[in-house]
């Protein structure tokens, strides 16, 4: 009996299952157990006055002024005191910089805007219409089993 | 992570260069990480931000499967739907796939530190920071083209004794 058998095949498939799903569990506990980042700054202000925090591709949700504006991802409404011009709501940016207790804002050091991200999801959009349109040509069903054409 | 064209277009060289057997399982096992990963984080996060009483964990659930202790798992459990007498092969094009698309996410510069390769051992991150996150939008094009080139059929020359006849 090899690991690549039949041989307990549903058995093997749950266990697969279940381990993925635990990591799953495990990453986000990490993430948001990390007494980093904005989440952490919110629950303490005082003690993480100062922190590095790094926002990735979010979407700008609000422009409040040269200076200001709001972005949103996995964590909503994050203040940003940073340059505006130039960046326009809906626009992807990519923010690093640190934690402003008294005001609770993140103070950009280093912002990204991420300008050709339309065409990035286009492309991943594109790749996936190819790959749904390409899989019946690619791979069939016989005796209840995926097969790899040709 | 680049786009789903220019990972197709590479693992397509890849397997050009390196045999040609079981493409098209390489090329599915290069875009998954993607697909299981990426597409359930990005809808999770929409939903996250219309229904706050969800949990905040829900958004990185399926994030280990575009690392490589989530995609070991992933890739077996696909190959299971595979025939046995195909099953090491599939699962190997699946894993080799995911390991490239992999490779490429980790040319790029991002931010934040880059990939947690050895999640759940270590939190340490890493990224080579060789291009940018969207340098892929350009090469996407360069990339579609050589895969052509590469995989244009190409016409053998009749055998002498076809010639003869």
């Amino acid at each position: 009996m090899t690991v690549f058998s039949d041989r307990f095949r549903l058995r093997k498939a749950a266990a697969c299952v279940a381990v993925m799903v635990l990591l799953g569990l495990q990453y986000g506990r990490a993430v948001m157990g990390n007494d980093r980042g904005w989440r952490a700054c919110l629950a303490s202000p005082a003690s993480h006055d100062g922190d590095e925090v790094i926002f990735t591709t979010y979407t700008v949700t609000h422009i409040d002024g040269p200076d200001r504006f709001e972005i949103s991802g996995v964590v909503s409404g994050v203040p940003v005191e940073g340059d505006a011009s130039g960046i326009a709501l809906g626009d992807r940016v990519s923010v690093k910089g640190h934690f402003r207790a008294s005001d609770r804002v993140v103070v950009s050091a280093r912002q990204q805007v991420h300008t050709l991200w339309p065409w990035k999801v286009g492309l991943g959009l594109l790749g996936l219409a190819a790959a749904v349109l390409a899989a019946p040509l690619g791979f069939t069903i016989r005796d209840g089993r995926v097969v790899e054409r040709g | 992570m680049a786009d789903l064209i220019t990972h197709a277009c590479v693992a397509a060289l890849f397997k050009a260069a390196t045999g040609r057997r079981r493409v098209r399982t390489f090329i599915a096992g290069t875009l998954l990480p993607d697909l299981m990963a990426r597409a359930p984080a990005m809808a999770l996060s929409r939903v996250n931000r219309a229904l706050p009483a969800l949990p905040d964990e829900l958004v990185y659930l399926f994030a280990p499967l575009h690392l490589p202790a989530g995609m070991l798992p992933a890739a077996f459990a696909i190959s299971l739907l595979f025939p046995a007498g195909q099953r090491r092969e599939t699962f190997g094009n699946l894993l080799g796939g995911m390991l490239l698309h992999l490779a490429v996410d980790l040319l790029q510069t991002h931010y934040t530190p880059g990939y947690r390769l050895l999640f759940p051992l270590s939190d340490a991150a890493f990224e080579l920071g060789l291009i940018g996150s969207e340098d892929s939008v350009r090469a996407a094009p360069v990339l579609v083209l050589l895969v052509i080139v590469a995989w244009w059929p190409r016409r053998t020359p009749p055998a002498q004794s076809d010639v003869n006849a």
